[in-house]
């Protein structure tokens, strides 16, 4: 008889600040070690602030939201993370906001000077909360006023949002939902997990088209990834939760307007994970030029155990090519990004001491890997690694509470 | 009236009291090995758990049956959370009636020196149980205890 593993991983990222606002004492207390952020008058910086998330603008310039104190705020470098302008807000009326590892501001720059920027306020109750969007029409110096992206009852779940901006423009939403699951609960009926919303904006986020569904049945707190194809066509990869609680990945095009029929999501990674509950740990996604997905996860299967490398060809349907990256059970967050035709892959992996950022490369579409090298290390609390990037450079973003938010060259 | 609201705002400080009397320890990464010489020669359970793990929560309503067959030496509770999230998880025990329990919870910056200390072999999923014997080997498990397991180790 098989045995039903029930467990559920533990959200390793530092100073989650999900709980109520009467934590906020001991939240301090996880946050920045650096001297200039341990007072609490601290201005806002990106060194001090959570969960700092970058992107180069068209210009060149390096975009970095964060949350602090409440708020949204946006900043501006021009010499690549070196110095950073003083910062404008978001988001006006403070509120709580969803700021741990998994869950945390997205940035987009549009064509013509606009940022977008989204997160998701903690609304009242246990994991519950609701999708913001807020825009600047002027490079970042104002911002509308944010809107919200709420189900008909706000205490109903929209949470782990994520954001893209497709060649024409779009602005794409895509998060976990808990209308689908709720609507059950009422009618006394069981419902496997959340599901995947989407909404599109096609005037730059003045307005966004109603909210569709994309997928029933995904995992309930993983962060969704997302990426373009050489079409134009948006792509989403998130954990799914296949019966019975099989917390694999599936794969779908996002494409608006289209009826949930015509965007089955396929099986995109079976490591036969049976897991009663979230793991809080969300995959990474990123598309060729010839349109094959490259996607790394973390899994705990009875197949598959650890960081896991796969690559989806939209053909076939199916992920072709697997490779184990890291078994180690200290190795997590993995983040996969195709540049000039090689794969780069980074990850977490505690040695003992400290944190190591590893780096590893494949010159052949994900065949063979080179030996991991640490590319930077850390000895307190540290945030997941991220990439930035131009047509010309490519960096890690790593956010640590001893370093504050470092821009670490890969290729320059 | 007045003596009504008196003996409410009394009957409320007292029920917020004794919710804060069982404060749970600091788990840094010496309290493994701080936890094990306090029982030397005893067998013991170790169970981790967290606020935001609901096989957690059914682990824990499942050990308050068992609780007059354990002792605050032969349980020791440790939520994964960070201090953060003492206030949510005080309360869990107390509903759970395991606050008389052994109680720890992370503290720290970095959750995984916490978990690498009590076991690097552990990829951090949860509930997670460790059975220590007298001479403290111990056995690892991963995910809810069965009934079966839990008298087996009650009975030794």
């Amino acid at each position: 008889m098989r045995i039903l593993l029930l467990s559920c991983l533990a959200l390793f990222s530092f100073g989650s600040s999900a709980a109520s606002q009467s934590h906020d004492s001991h939240k301090e207390t996880m946050g920045s070690l650096l001297e200039e952020c341990l007072t609490p008058t601290a201005l806002p910086s990106v060194h001090c602030g959570r969960t700092p998330t970058a992107v180069f603008g068209t210009n060149g310039d390096l975009y970095v939201v964060y949350s602090q104190h409440g708020h949204i705020y946006l900043t501006i470098s021009s010499d690549q993370g070196k110095t950073y302008q003083i910062p404008s807000v978001v988001n006006r009326i403070p509120e709580v906001i969803y700021d741990d590892g998994e869950n945390r501001p997205k940035i987009a720059p549009g064509k013509h000077n606009e940022v977008f920027v989204s997160w998701t306020h903690k609304t009242t109750g246990r994991y519950s909360g609701e999708v913001r969007f807020a825009r600047s029409l002027n490079g970042g110096e104002t911002f509308d006023t944010p809107m919200t992206f709420s189900s008909d009852n706000s205490l109903i779940s929209n949470r782990f949002e994520t954001m893209i901006v497709d060649q024409q423009g779009r602005i794409f939403l895509v998060w976990i939902d808990k209308r689908d699951r709720e609507a059950a609960k009422k009618n006394n009926r069981s419902y496997a997990g959340a599901s995947i919303y989407y909404a599109v904006s096609n005037d730059s986020g003045g307005s966004f088209q109603p909210s569709r569904k994309l997928a029933d049945h995904s995992c309930e707190c993983c962060r969704i990834a997302l990426d373009i194809d050489n079409s134009d066509r948006v792509v989403a990869l998130w954990r799914h939760v296949y019966p019975v609680n099989m917390r694999d990945h599936a794969i779908s095009y996002v494409i608006p307007g289209s009826l949930p029929i015509e965007t089955i999501p396929t099986r995109a990674s079976d490591d036969g994970w049976q897991i009663d509950g979230c793991p809080h740990h969300g995959p990474d996604l990123s598309i060729d030029s010839k349109d094959q997905a490259h996607m790394v996860w973390f899994t705990q299967g009875e197949k598959n155990k650890g960081l896991m490398y796969g690559r989806f060809d939209f053909e076939n349907k199916q992920t072709l090519l697997l490779r184990s990256i890291d078994d180690s059970p200290m190795a997590a967050r993995p983040q996969v990004q195709v540049f000039d035709d090689k794969l780069y892959l980074m990850w977490k992996r505690f040695n003992g001491e400290s944190m190591d950022l590893l780096l590893s490369r494949s010159d052949d579409e994900g065949q063979s890997w080179s030996t991991p090298e640490p590319i930077a290390s850390t000895n307190n609390g540290s945030d997941h690694p991220d990439w930035v990037g131009t047509s010309q450079q490519l960096f890690a973003s790593w956010h640590t509470q001893s370093e504050g938010l470092r821009l670490i060259p890969v290729i320059q | 009236m007045i003596n009504k609201l008196t003996v409410g705002l009394v009957l409320a400080m007292w029920f917020s009291s004794s919710i804060a009397g069982a404060k749970l320890k600091a788990f840094r990464a010496g309290s493994i090995n701080e936890i094990s010489a306090e029982r030397n020669g005893q067998s013991f359970m170790v169970v981790l758990w967290s606020v935001d793990c609901p096989p957690c929560i059914k682990e824990l309503a499942h050990l308050q049956q068992y609780r007059n067959r354990f002792s605050r030496t032969s349980l020791v509770l440790v939520a994964i959370d960070g201090q953060q999230y003492s206030d949510t998880a005080q309360e869990i025990l107390y509903d759970n009636q395991l606050d008389a329990m052994d109680n720890w919870i992370f503290t720290g910056s970095m959750p995984e020196r916490l978990r690498y200390a009590i076991d690097p072999a552990w990829y951090g999923e949860l509930p997670r149980a460790y059975f220590y014997d007298q001479a403290h080997q111990r056995v690892a498990y991963s995910g809810a205890l069965t009934q079966p397991m839990l008298e087996r180790w009650l009975k030794q």
